[in-house]
């Protein structure tokens, strides 16, 4: 290129520092929400473009040897790859602003993000027969594991809400990673299994009001609609 | 800087709290290590964040689960990774163990006691495919980072976390390295490396016995 050119394209690109700065980002899944839906809404709450790459399940065999831990979600940031979900939001939510606003309270997010995490490994056997991909006794396991899970995840849920001041998070007074992730479990509960968190009346608000975040309410609407 | 004094409590054994010691003990930083007795857990119970242990506390304020206290004091004390994306690298590796120890849930309550079962039908079964899984992970970072630590140039947390992981594999399994570590020779190396850093040496010479 001529010096002519290199001057004007160095002129333009220092009249759009942003542009020339920002990684390029791409977030790999599968066609619902579950592990990847907190990454996509960070992305989308902090305005920075990203490719929503969804990978049909057929497709998925051929792709899983070229990842990392032969997993999904993965974040690649210029081309280098990331795995594990909660690894994948915490970075997000520290570039963009959504993990807390004291290390203590990143930390405290960390804490309901790992509590969360608990729960969901004792819903499992109840999750796998609702969603269709296990056989069982779904009343049974409403008994013996959901409600249990429910009760001592929930429980605490309600009095950090509640201790919170009900002001709409979970930690703190900004919105962060785990308030997006519980929000996003309450929404795929009340497609499944409509009464179930009618007792924990604090939560369900902090979770609407989580979800009435402008840029929040507008990714909800404009998503694609999945059942989890 | 401040002097703070944490208090760490956790069972009296090794198990979720070991890795946690451990980083005190390479950072250097005293602590209060304290080790309650199973039937003095009840009593405790209520007044934990989440009703589990470990549990971190320090000026009035309590932290609980293990993953976030040990990244909370890890990045304290500047072995949490030198970037964000080696702090990430550090967090996702951190959780293949946590995956790891989840997966094999059904194997470790037999192979500590408090559930009884056949040990030897769940080691084939459950803990053999998670194990070989998580090492097949460690071994390929291992290879790719080539500094013979997880992420980047030097210890991190989740170094000593897979140190520990590795010893509790095989006091649970009952098995010896050669069985546990065959084809594995990285994490071999690796757990020696950790094991054998100057300010762990003291530490593991010291500390009180448990099983696992």
């Amino acid at each position: 290129h001529s010096p002519l050119y290199n001057l004007l394209y160095s002129a333009w690109l220092s009249l759009v520092p942003s542009f020339s700065a920002m990684p390029s980002y791409k977030l790999t899944y599968f066609p619902v929400r579950a592990r990847a839906e907190v990454a996509r809404q960070l992305f989308y709450l902090a305005g920075v473009p990203f490719e929503d790459v969804r990978v049909p399940h057929a497709d998925w065999p051929a792709l899983k040897p070229k990842t990392p831990f032969g997993q999904m979600p993965l974040l690649e940031v210029d081309g280098k790859p990331l795995p594990q979900s909660y690894a994948i939001n915490r970075y997000l939510a520290k570039e963009f602003g959504f993990a807390g606003k004291s290390p203590f309270e990143a930390a405290w997010v960390d804490a309901i993000a790992d509590q969360f995490k608990d729960y969901n490994i004792e819903l499992r056997p109840l999750f796998l027969v609702l969603m269709g991909f296990a056989q069982g006794d779904k009343d049974q396991l409403l008994k013996d594991v959901g409600i249990p899970a429910r009760d001592k995840f929930f429980g605490i849920l309600e009095k950090l809400a509640k201790d919170n001041g009900n002001n709409g998070h979970f930690v703190g007074s900004s919105l962060t990673w785990a308030d997006l992730l519980i929000a996003d479990h309450v929404k795929t509960v009340s497609i499944h299994l409509p009464s179930f968190l009618d007792g924990f009346p604090t939560v369900l608000d902090t979770v609407k009001k989580i979800e009435s975040t402008p840029k929040l309410k507008e990714w909800i609407e404009k998503r694609p609609d999945t059942k989890f | 800087n401040m002097k703070v004094h944490y208090k760490l409590t956790y069972f009296y054994i090794r198990g979720r709290g070991e890795p946690i010691r451990m980083l005190f003990h390479l950072a250097g930083v005293q602590f209060e290590d304290k080790r309650l007795q199973l039937e003095d857990w009840p009593k405790l119970k209520n007044s934990t964040p989440f009703g589990s242990l470990p549990m971190l506390e320090f000026d009035n304020q309590q932290l609980g689960q293990s993953q976030a206290i040990t990244r909370y004091l890890a990045t304290r004390f500047g072995l949490s990774g030198r970037t964000p994306m080696e702090e990430a690298q550090v967090d996702a590796l951190a959780d293949c163990i946590v995956d790891f120890l989840n997966a094999i849930d059904e194997f470790h309550l037999v192979a500590v006691g408090l559930v009884s079962g056949s040990k030897g039908e769940l080691y084939e079964r459950v803990f053999t495919p998670a194990k070989d899984k998580l090492l097949m992970i460690m071994k390929k970072q291992l290879k790719k980072n080539g500094s013979g630590w997880l992420v980047g140039n030097s210890i991190t947390s989740v170094d000593l976390h897979l140190g520990c992981c590795v010893e509790q594999m095989m006091d649970e399994s009952g098995k010896d390295g050669g069985e546990i570590l065959k084809g594995f020779e990285e994490i071999r190396e690796h757990q020696r490396k950790v094991f054998s850093h100057p300010r762990i040496v003291p530490y593991i010479e010291n500390r009180p016995y448990s099983p696992f």
